[in-house]
């Protein structure tokens, strides 16, 4: 069942799926849209083991976007030295599909991806971060301090249960039991 | 479907490597493996404390009630909606949708047909709003795309609502289904009344 009250924390998009992290009050609620399946995993705040933040770069999306834009910017290079006035404006149409895999590149060497993993006994969240860093350290800060809370409150030790407590409501009187067997 | 690897606790969050205890610690790690470092904060959570549950969890209920299938010294208290054993509050499994048996519970668990307890689903929402914008593109099949969209649009929309999610993208798609249905059946009838003239 879905919380209604969770909060998106962060979301975060691959050509294979596209994962949405919430905050909810037990813990985090990852949800992984895989083409028209989804898919629902938890970690619990008192079963978390591990909290990390890191920046990666991605060598393979720097490498695939830097060789297209490299690509583009030879094929407009190429046509620009042929010097015909029709043909170098004609190679501006090139800069314009290089240009978005340039930018990607550029925007990725320069400030990367910040990454907060949390590891849980069972299962974990992966929260990533292109642009706002600041708000990635707070989320780092923010999961730490909840699971912090939720582990002092869930393992503290237990209180003396009253009689009143007890699991076993009393037998009433009128309920007749099978005798003891011997 | 995706093929879901075993996971076996802490990992470096760069290579993937399952690290151990002695790994472990606040601060700056360095992975054993890709020698890169990560920033990290360690949680011993305790083991759960294991609660002793007594087996005969009695539940008083008239006298005439039934026993329970699984403990004959409680009264039943509902039956299983799926096999229908009498079943007492120790071994009612209710989730919202009806009562099971412990092990009525784990087979509709396994087969997923348990909404409330499914960890994997069909997302109509999706397929409807995939099937409306690429029917757009075919006009001549609009009647027949603009249906099928308007199906997955309903199943989305009833999704939407057991989820308690906004409805208003739904609601969109509707529309254009719609708006394909009618669209088709105003150029189908185009194109028969301009053959019938053409015939004249």
């Amino acid at each position: 069942m879905i919380d209604p009250n969770r909060t998106l924390l962060g979301k975060w998009s691959s050509p294979l799926n596209r994962v949405r992290v919430y905050q909810t009050a037990e813990g985090l609620d990852v949800e992984t849209h895989e083409h028209f399946e989804v898919a629902n995993t938890r970690v619990f705040y008192e079963d978390v083991q591990l909290v990390t933040i890191h920046r990666e770069y991605g060598t393979l999306y720097l490498t695939l976007t830097g060789l297209f834009s490299f690509g583009f910017l030879l094929l407009f290079g190429y046509m620009a030295t042929l010097g015909e006035a029709g043909v170098v404006a004609g190679a501006v149409i090139f800069i314009m599909m290089g240009l978005p895999f340039t930018v990607a590149f550029l925007t990725r060497a320069f400030w990367g991806v910040d990454v907060v993993t949390v590891f849980g006994r069972r299962s974990k969240a992966t929260l990533r971060f292109k642009f706002r860093k600041r708000h990635a350290r707070e989320v780092y800060g923010k999961i730490c301090a909840l699971v912090r809370a939720a582990q002092r409150v869930a393992f503290a030790p237990p209180a003396e249960a009253s009689p009143a407590e007890s699991l076993a409501p009393p037998i009433p009187d009128s309920v007749l039991l099978p005798p003891p067997e011997q | 479907m995706a093929i879901a690897l075993a996971y076996a606790g802490p990992q470096c969050p760069r290579c993937g490597i399952v690290l151990t205890a002695d790994h472990l610690r606040n601060g700056i790690i360095t992975c054993p493996i890709c020698v890169r470092p990560f920033e990290a904060t360690v949680f011993t959570p305790p083991e759960r404390p294991r609660v002793a549950v007594a087996e005969t969890h009695v539940v008083a209920g008239p006298v005439e009630a039934n026993a329970c299938a699984n403990h004959a010294r409680n009264a039943a208290v509902t039956s299983c909606a799926r096999c229908g054993l009498f079943i007492c509050s120790l071994c009612e499994m209710n989730v919202g949708t009806g009562s099971y048996c412990p092990s009525c519970f784990d087979r509709v668990r396994a087969e997923g047909t348990l909404a409330p307890v499914a960890t994997r689903y069909r997302d109509w929402a999706s397929i409807a709003r995939l099937t409306a914008i690429v029917g757009l593109l075919f006009y001549i099949f609009w009647p027949f795309v603009g249906g099928l969209a308007l199906f997955f649009a309903v199943k989305g929309m009833r999704q939407r609502k057991e989820q308690g999610r906004s409805r208003i993208g739904m609601a969109i798609v509707m529309l254009i289904a719609i708006g394909e249905i009618v669209g088709g059946i105003v150029i189908y009838g185009f194109m028969v009344w301009a053959f019938t003239r053409g015939i004249k």
